[in-house]
């Protein structure tokens, strides 16, 4: 209460100084009216004169520079947001290509009780480096890259699942010898994107071939033959 | 465009020092040498006041108004106090008048009535010592801080405080004989 009531005597207070303060410059104005005469009459030094030139010539030339780096300060904040935007619009497009794309990072989330654990996994896509090759866009759900390899002009592809299962494709230049074990097979022509291929069926393994106008393909799994059609149908050239 | 606006903006705060300058020249001459009697410490003082001036332009919108010419006074008038005080190295008699001022304070109200007084009281307030009544305008009116009247009088802020004490005290004291005179009659 008592703190209240000092402010409001101390605002009180401040403005009646402030008032006595505008009385005090009302007679120093009163005084400098009676004086005017005098003060006209006053002769100002040439010297005075000569440095207030030669100050104000300064004091421009400080007050620019000052307005030239403020300017600049300024100027050079919107310079770097726009450049940060850019950059981050460059890194984003550029991440957006499937060749960087190669390793993904996956963030998996653990939930506990009691708490949460969080940690980043590196999952190997795809690394395969060949110049020209085919590569299914559909796969059976489950099944992922496994690894690549190269022998005698023939690119071979696995891909598993998580129960052990595996789809083999085969690849390679028409004309290059594929061989296809179709011991006890049972043999049937199929169409693969409106194009005759050769289905062998046989309990444990089925194999397609077909081909196209540059490759020949093969796929072998124990995954059922419409499966390895589907497979076939939705091959992509890299 | 931007850059254009503030070129103007700043050039109007130069052509302002200039126009002070323009306007002023003679009251500040005239001020320095009124407290100095010497023209080249005049001269000195009016050099101090326009540098410091240019530092606080800003805060005043018509530099052709009473506040202003007030300002520049008060101002011009400290500068040659101080160096006024230096040279002679005497010390403020006036001061040391109030020095024994009781602290037998008057409350508000009693300030309040005596507002219609208050011409007076500054008139009487600046003859008992100028700096008194100008550390207070430059406080009170002026809204300065304390830093700032100490840069700009050339004081240290501890002295502005002692002032800006004495002033309040001094002017109680006045308030005081005002009050008692009244009564009495």
């Amino acid at each position: 209460m008592n703190g209240k009531a000092d402010d409001k005597a101390e605002k009180l207070m401040n403005a009646y100084y402030d008032y006595i303060g505008d009385q005090h410059l009302e007679n120093i104005c009163r005084d400098i009216e009676a004086r005017e005469e005098e003060i006209s009459r006053t002769k100002v030094p040439e010297s005075l004169d000569g440095w207030f030139a030669q100050f104000i010539t300064q004091y421009k030339q400080k007050q620019a520079t000052r307005f030239f780096f403020n300017r600049l300060k300024i100027v050079s904040t919107k310079v770097a947001a726009v450049l940060f935007v850019l950059v981050a619009s460059m890194l984003i497009v550029t991440l957006s290509v499937d060749a960087i794309r190669m390793k993904v990072f996956n963030l998996l989330l653990e939930s506990n009780d009691t708490y949460s654990s969080v940690r980043v996994e590196e999952k190997t896509e795809v690394s395969i480096e060949w110049e020209k090759y085919y590569f299914p866009a559909w796969l059976p759900e489950g099944f992922r890259f496994g690894f690549a390899n190269e022998l005698k002009n023939v690119k071979i592809i696995e891909f598993t699942n998580d129960k052990n299962q595996f789809i083999l494709f085969s690849q390679a230049m028409n004309g290059t010898e594929l061989q296809i074990n179709t011991e006890d097979g049972r043999q049937t022509t199929v169409e693969v994107n409106q194009q005759p291929a050769i289905l062998s069926e046989k309990p444990g393994e089925n194999i397609l071939f077909w081909n196209n106008d540059e490759f020949s393909f093969c796929l072998s799994s124990e995954m059922d033959g419409v499966i390895l059609i589907k497979i076939a149908e939705s091959m992509k050239k890299k | 465009m931007i850059l254009l606006l503030s070129t103007i903006g700043d050039e109007q705060t130069r052509n302002k020092v200039e126009e002070v300058y323009r306007l002023y020249r003679k009251l500040l001459y005239y001020t320095a040498y009124d407290v100095l009697k010497d023209y080249h410490e005049a001269e000195d003082v009016v050099q101090s006041a326009i540098i410091k001036i240019c530092d606080h332009i800003h805060k005043f919108d018509d530099i052709k108004c009473n506040k202003m010419k007030g300002f520049l006074v008060i101002l011009v008038r400290n500068l040659a106090i101080n160096i006024y005080n230096q040279r002679k190295r005497r010390s403020d008699l006036n001061m040391d008048k109030l020095e024994n001022v009781t602290n037998d304070d008057l409350n508000p109200e009693q300030y309040m009535l005596k507002i219609d007084n208050a011409e007076w009281v500054a008139q009487k307030l600046a003859q008992l010592n100028p700096e008194y009544a100008d550390v207070l305008v430059l406080r009170y009116t002026y809204q300065f801080t304390i830093d700032e009247i100490a840069c700009l009088m050339n004081l240290t802020e501890n002295n502005v405080r002692v002032k800006l004490c004495r002033a309040r005290k001094a002017l109680q004291e006045l308030l005081k004989g005002d009050y008692h005179e009244r009564e009495s009659r």
